[in-house]
């Protein structure tokens, strides 16, 4: 189920949000879990029924054998644990990328089974090691399996995160004052879940209208893009990423409001970092605070010198790319933000060493803009389904592929003659129609995304401390007030974003 | 928060009904009978590309007594009064349609109205070229908005729920919501627009050739029409679903008692020129064959347009940015209205010598004839 469904937002959410409350109000808070708990599994189960017996299964034997691990203090049986949930991850997620590759190494014809991949293996399996691993190295153990379970189930971040940390969930289980429906809980969940909304079903998918197709047809060997027209789709796609998850995630948050539930902070306006260090810092942010705990510090961190830290840190990121997909584009994505934040690394250390500097101005101006570039040229990589095709569309953005406009936009651009035939400036077929509207689609989430506040600035004061960490007091002037105006401005945000539910369906035949 | 929520909570419901009540009122799509504000938005800019998602709609709403059916050529080709229409016209033209598709819309209106007296049919060549090797059953993904459909002719299809969400997004979607304001501010923009009698008014290219010139668009349909016909395996089945269709709705509507004259839609030479070199030659005629022999085993009228007469075979102004200039082609696929208005002429007169640019001209070959009533 979707959070952008119809039998989401007017089915679901109402009936378990008033059997909740009923359960927490006229029964108890453990009867109340209980409700949050059926209902994320029913919330699970909408998709692939089936694969509930793998969630239950993995949350089962997570649960026990943490108690054994509790019981024992036994590093073998936390291995045991992280080696299961391991397996069960390269079984659906990776097995027919390593059969296939291995395959093709060894000049072999082997064939796996292709697996429907169970929906968010990644998040439920990194978040039951992440607690093992805790289980066994800081004695924390959970003893009410249906607070277990809702701390895996619970069905705002189940699906597409935020990854989240029993340290900050089970603590809030057990508050009998936390849970439950709160109007202040209620007016602040559902401002934000308005604001996400808004920004996934609005923008994020009104950009999707532009980058997939030119993907698409790159990825199919259909289309060779000219500079603008390359620029446009990955422009397109980098805000389409970035307002689909963030607003998801913002739409978690605001859900798990509703409930008394506060969930961590996942973006912090990630497209304005000054560098890739920070852009880390910023971009789904409990993925990154993960990798770091579980899997860099595990690697050894910079406890071993910088240059196991700089191959540590590429290591991190390399397996970072992969958990996002089983394919040699994911791989070079995460090798390519490895190599980035080792760069990034690299030069701080070197810069500060001779003290350089730059105008302030100028170094915020290059700093944020060769970090939103390398940002773009990986979300390349990311996006594309093929590798032909994100060197295709990368080859197009450095102008390899020539540069050209549609015909008709050329034809409007005649008194600009001596400069477009200065970069050799060619014409194509079309009116550019779409070529504009994806420049200006482009544009303007780019605009939002590094001038607008986001969630936490807005409504910093009333978050809880689960949901403010990794984030200082915002400096924006923009604050949510429970005034008319903001509930006129939120409701028009969330009416906008209903109103994508039922789409009067297109049919782009432009040219006849 | 209490008071904030119930803000929240009328600001939701008072944006819903003024969203809901502005798009009823500017009709962006031309589904809902006409209102007050029908003479300010006459021009449905926003419709002109979702043919196939409204006219199903909307010709029920016309409950009209002649329909045109064929693809865009019909849509923008032909003009919207002529008095051979005789009736309330509804033109169901749709772009990119196929025949099945074509048929099933038409057939849909003619049960559901029961007012169709008479159908203007258009029939292309490329349209019926196909490279299946057995017919398809006939059936589509367009077929959940229509009440009935050519498979199952005379049994309606309940499908309220698909038919309902659609209507529902005509009136609360943000799609609806933006058509409807650039609805009110494209009424003199040069874009293509549809009238609530499904006439696309063909504006943009007026657009196109004031910038452009003619060229652009014939490279462009041109260049679509050589890549198209370049599959070696294409040619004309008799025994294709696109036949079949076309045999089964038009018996159909011999059962409905519905009036049809069918013609071929013409094409201005370099269209006919692309056909002979892609080796097709054999083929059109053979399919004219196949469709005059469908014509007369019916006993109707069939006129061929697609002739290499006078208007067709006049010269292209290629580098002219005026639209005067090339008087009854938009492009090589597309004709205007001035040659559709001839072409109306020719099928009222039953005489394909028309009076056009001041003399007598031939237009067309009459392939099959109604027998007189």
């Amino acid at each position: 189920m979707l959070f952008n469904s119809v039998e989401f937002l007017f089915v679901f959410l109402p009936l378990v949000l008033w059997l909740f409350h009923l359960a927490q109000t006229r029964l108890s808070v453990d009867a109340a879990i209980k409700v949050l708990v059926v209902a994320s599994l029913f919330f699970y189960g909408w998709w692939q029924p089936v694969y509930l017996l793998l969630l239950i299964s993995s949350i089962l034997l997570n649960f026990y054998l943490a108690k054994l691990i509790h019981r024992y203090r036994s590093k073998a049986l936390m291995i045991l644990a992280v080696v299961l949930n391991l397996s069960s991850i390269v079984y659906y997620k990776y097995a027919n990328f390593l059969v296939g590759n291995f395959s093709l190494l060894l000049q072999q014809n082997w064939q796996f089974e292709q697996l429907l991949l169970p929906l968010a293996i990644s998040f439920f399996t990194f978040q039951q090691i992440a607690y093992v691993v805790d289980v066994y190295r800081k004695g924390e153990i959970e003893h009410n399996i249906m607070n277990y379970m809702l701390f895996v189930t619970f069905f705002p971040q189940l699906i597409a995160g935020p990854i989240v940390h029993h340290g900050s969930m089970m603590p809030q289980f057990a508050d009998p004052n936390r849970l439950g429906v709160k109007a202040t809980n209620v007016a602040v969940g559902i401002s934000i879940f308005a604001i996400g909304f808004f920004k996934k079903t609005v923008l994020a998918d009104g950009a999707a209208v532009y980058a997939n197709p030119l993907f698409q047809a790159v990825d199919a060997g259909q289309l060779t893009p000219g500079f603008f027209e390359a620029w446009g789709g990955a422009l397109a796609y980098t805000g389409q990423l970035y307002f689909d998850f963030s607003g998801y995630s913002d739409m978690a948050l605001g859900l798990g409001l509703l409930f008394g539930i506060s969930l961590p902070l996942n973006f912090n306006s990630p497209y304005k970092a000054l560098s890739i260090t920070d852009f880390w810092r910023r971009w789904h942010m409990t993925l990154s605070q993960f990798l770091r705990d579980y899997l860099y510090i595990a690697l050894g961190g910079n406890r071993r010198g910088k240059f196991r830290r700089y191959i540590n840190l590429f290591l991190t990121m390399l397996l970072g790319g992969l958990w996002h997909g089983a394919g040699w584009n994911f791989l070079i994505w995460g090798a390519l933000h490895g190599g980035y934040l080792v760069v990034n690394h690299a030069f701080s250390a070197v810069k500060t060493q001779f003290a350089w500097r730059l105008p302030k101005g100028i170094s915020i101006l290059l700093s944020w803009l060769l970090t939103f570039v390398a940002v773009v040229v990986g979300w390349v990589f990311f996006r594309a389904t093929t590798l032909d095709g994100a060197l295709t569309i990368l080859a197009g953005m450095a102008g390899f592929n020539g540069i050209s406009l549609p015909a008709g936009i050329l034809a409007q651009l005649q008194f600009a003659t001596p400069l477009l035939q200065l970069f050799d400036v060619q014409a194509s077929q079309g009116g550019g129609a779409v070529l504009v509207s994806t420049w200006a689609w482009s544009l303007a989430l780019l605009l939002l995304a590094v001038s607008a506040p986001n969630v936490h600035d807005l409504f910093y004061r009333y978050l809880a401390s689960e949901s403010r960490a990794g984030k200082g007091a915002p400096t924006s002037r923009w604050q949510w007030q429970a005034s008319k105006g903001w509930a006129l401005l939120l409701a028009f945000l969330l009416v906008m974003g209903v109103s994508t539910l039922g789409q009067v369906s297109e049919f782009l035949y432009f040219n006849f | 928060m209490i008071v904030y929520l119930r803000y929240f909570l009328i600001s939701i419901l008072l944006l819903i009904t003024a969203i809901a009540g502005f798009t009823y009122l500017l009709n962006p799509y031309a589904v809902f009978a006409a209102g007050p504000l029908a003479d300010v938005v006459s021009r449905k800019t926003a419709a002109a590309d979702k043919g196939r998602s409204i006219k199903s709609y909307q010709a029920l709403v016309q409950q009209p007594e002649v329909l045109l059916v064929g693809n865009s050529r019909v849509e923008i080709g032909l003009p919207a009064q002529h008095p051979i229409y005789q009736g309330k016209v509804f033109n169901l033209g749709l772009p990119g349609a196929g025949v099945l598709m074509q048929y099933d819309y038409a057939w849909h209106v003619v049960k559901s109205t029961g007012k169709v007296k008479k159908i203007f049919l258009a029939v292309d060549f490329v349209d019926f070229l196909t490279s299946e090797s057995a017919a398809k059953p006939l059936l589509g993904n367009w077929q959940g908005r229509l009440n009935y459909q050519l498979s199952q002719a005379h049994t309606p299809v309940t499908n309220s729920w698909i038919q309902g969400k659609e209507q529902l997004s005509f009136l609360l979607s943000q799609s609806a919501f933006i058509d409807t304001f650039l609805t009110l501010i494209q009424q003199k923009n040069d874009v293509n627009a549809l009238s609530e009698h499904g006439f696309n008014d063909g504006r943009l290219y007026h657009h196109i050739v004031r910038s452009e010139g003619f060229a652009v668009l014939y490279q462009q349909k041109l260049q679509e029409l050589t890549a198209r016909l370049a599959n070696p395996a294409l040619k004309v089945q008799p025994q294709s679903s696109g036949f079949q269709a076309l045999e089964l709705f038009l018996q159909l509507l011999a059962e409905q008692d519905v009036e049809v004259t069918l013609f071929v839609n013409p094409y201005h030479y370099p269209y006919l020129d692309v056909i002979a070199q892609s080796g097709l030659q054999g083929e059109f005629e053979r399919w004219k064959d196949l469709i005059s022999a469908v014509a007369q085993k019916r006993q109707l009228s069939l006129y061929d347009f697609s002739i290499a007469s006078e208007l067709v075979m006049a010269p292209l102004q290629e580098s002219s940015r005026d639209i005067r200039d090339n008087k009854y082609f938009w492009e090589p696929a597309h004709y205007r209205q001035a040659m559709g208005a001839l072409m109306l002429d020719a099928m009222q007169a039953g005489n394909c010598r028309v009076q056009a640019e001041g003399r007598m001209v031939d237009i067309c070959k009459i392939l099959a004839t109604a027998p007189l009533q």
